[in-house]
């Protein structure tokens, strides 16, 4: 049979009270950051573009910076783009970095888009919003390009998170591909906020105002894009219901959920991680909020603090060490794949009569 | 070409592990959907936590360093998916001995 040989990882063999004591001192450099921290990026990502159809039905594209090839559902109207993980303090000015690019094929139109009322519901905000359309060519043929850059000032009335921007569709023949890129997505917390005026609106009623004519106008924007498209669309074969549900159907039973897959994937997941996370520039981390102060370890680049020589002398020498251990690894493998032959021969069983091969007095040297 | 090798392999047995899984993925989809979107939820937010510690801490170690501890994994995960993968085939010749219907 075959087991799994003595090879621990880079030959360390680490008692628990050791595991423990490092455990606790990485913890410790957590919670007693020595670092002073004015001001962080942070790129969402949990990005989520939801596409809200006529009938209620919802179809997802998430992404870390780009959903690409992605066919949305054709009698989608309202398309949202949301992130739930950019965190903000109360009381705190914030400046936040929007830039997104849409190629849609171009029998697709965007009729309007908007900053949702999810953010005027927890934010004072002032948009500088910059957008253009352009055409271009792709492998997949032509594409409408929308690009949006946006410039946000946020007060955060109440500790919240999340941001989402809305837009419309036109509605199209054919379900194509779409291409969304995240240019930026990024927030900075301004060093200066203390001095700053914060205006807080403490009246609910003003801030439930703001979100009902918001509700309204987008209520009003479809039903605009309904007429638009009874006018433009009165002839496609395809709004027909039986078709789209024959569409729908079909889609349905091509189920891209793969919980399993994902549970029992998730260590090659996880190493894959690692692949892309060494590979990165130097980035803050942030561990998330802890009574209500934000806990981000701003990036630290030792290389520069060291200084090239001394770095490139540490590098050798872990080196040194990591092409021991991989040598001795190959060694192991080599000496367990060796072993395997006795694993063979457990699929072979003397039949009646015959003498075992691996029988007292013989070796296997004879055969 | 460690980071290529690499996930060409990952990508290999991510597929065929998808293909055996495709129709109790679906199964466990449809029947449980929340329990499906939990399951998103949290893969999503330990690969999140994952690579954004991986980025940060991977800045303390030298360059070289990094490509050999990658090599290092890349070789251990190869030993170890056909050690299983032997150890499985042969179970499954075990049981079609086992059974002897011929």
């Amino acid at each position: 049979m075959v087991y799994f040989n003595n090879i621990s990882l880079f030959n360390i063999k680490i008692s628990k009270s050791k595991l423990i004591g490092f455990i606790a001192i990485v913890f410790s450099f957590f919670f007693f950051n020595p670092f002073d921290i004015y001001a962080y990026t942070y790129v969402p990502e949990d990005l989520k573009i939801t596409f809200y159809g006529t009938d209620n039905s919802t179809d997802y594209c998430e992404g870390l910076t780009q959903c690409y090839n992605f066919v949305p559902n054709k009698i989608a109207k309202r398309v949202q783009i949301q992130s739930h993980k950019i965190s903000f303090s109360e009381g705190k000015e914030y400046k936040m970095y929007i830039s997104l690019k849409l190629s849609v094929p171009t029998d697709y139109t965007i009729y309007d888009y908007y900053l949702s009322d999810y953010l005027l519901r927890n934010y004072n905000i002032t948009v500088n919003k910059s957008d253009f359309k352009f055409l271009y060519w792709d492998d997949f043929g032509w594409f409408n390009a929308y690009q949006w850059d946006l410039e946000l000032t946020v007060n955060p009335i109440f500790h919240g998170s999340g941001v989402s921007f809305d837009f419309y569709k036109s509605q199209a023949t054919n379900q194509q591909i779409w291409i969304l890129d995240v240019l930026d997505f990024h927030s900075e917390l301004l060093a200066d906020s203390s001095d700053t005026n914060i205006i807080i609106d403490n009246n609910n009623k003003n801030t439930q105002d703001i979100i009902d004519n918001q509700n309204q106008n987008a209520d009003a924007i479809i039903d605009n894009i309904d007429d638009l498209q009874n006018g433009l669309f009165d002839d496609d074969p395809l709004t027909d219901n039986e078709v789209q549900d024959f569409f729908d159907g079909i889609g349905a039973n091509f189920a891209t959920d793969t919980p399993i897959s994902d549970l029992l994937l998730m260590p090659l997941t996880l190493l894959e991680s690692y692949s892309d996370g060494i590979s990165s520039s130097c980035a803050s981390f942030n561990l998330g909020s802890l009574l209500g102060t934000d806990l981000i370890m701003p990036c630290v680049d030792l290389e520069s603090l060291l200084g090239a020589t001394v770095w490139k002398l540490i590098d050798s020498l872990i080196s040194i060490f990591m092409f021991y251990n991989i040598a001795m690894l190959c060694v192991s493998i080599f000496d367990s794949i060796t072993s395997l032959d006795d694993s063979f021969q457990l699929l072979y069983s003397p039949k009646h009569g015959e003498m075992s091969r691996v029988g007292i007095g013989h070796s296997r040297g004879l055969y | 070409m460690i980071k290529l090798f690499f996930k060409l392999f990952l990508t290999l047995i991510t597929s065929i592990v998808n293909v055996f899984l495709f129709p109790i993925n679906a199964l466990i989809s449809n029947v449980f959907p929340d329990f499906t979107t939990q399951v998103a939820n949290f893969t999503t937010s330990i690969e999140v936590f994952v690579t954004d510690g991986v980025s940060y801490f991977s800045n303390f170690l030298p360059p070289v360093t990094k490509e050999l501890i990658l090599l290092y994994l890349t070789i251990l995960l190869i030993y170890y998916t056909l050690t299983v993968a032997i150890h499985g085939i042969m179970k499954v010749i075990h049981i079609i001995k086992a059974v002897k219907i011929w």
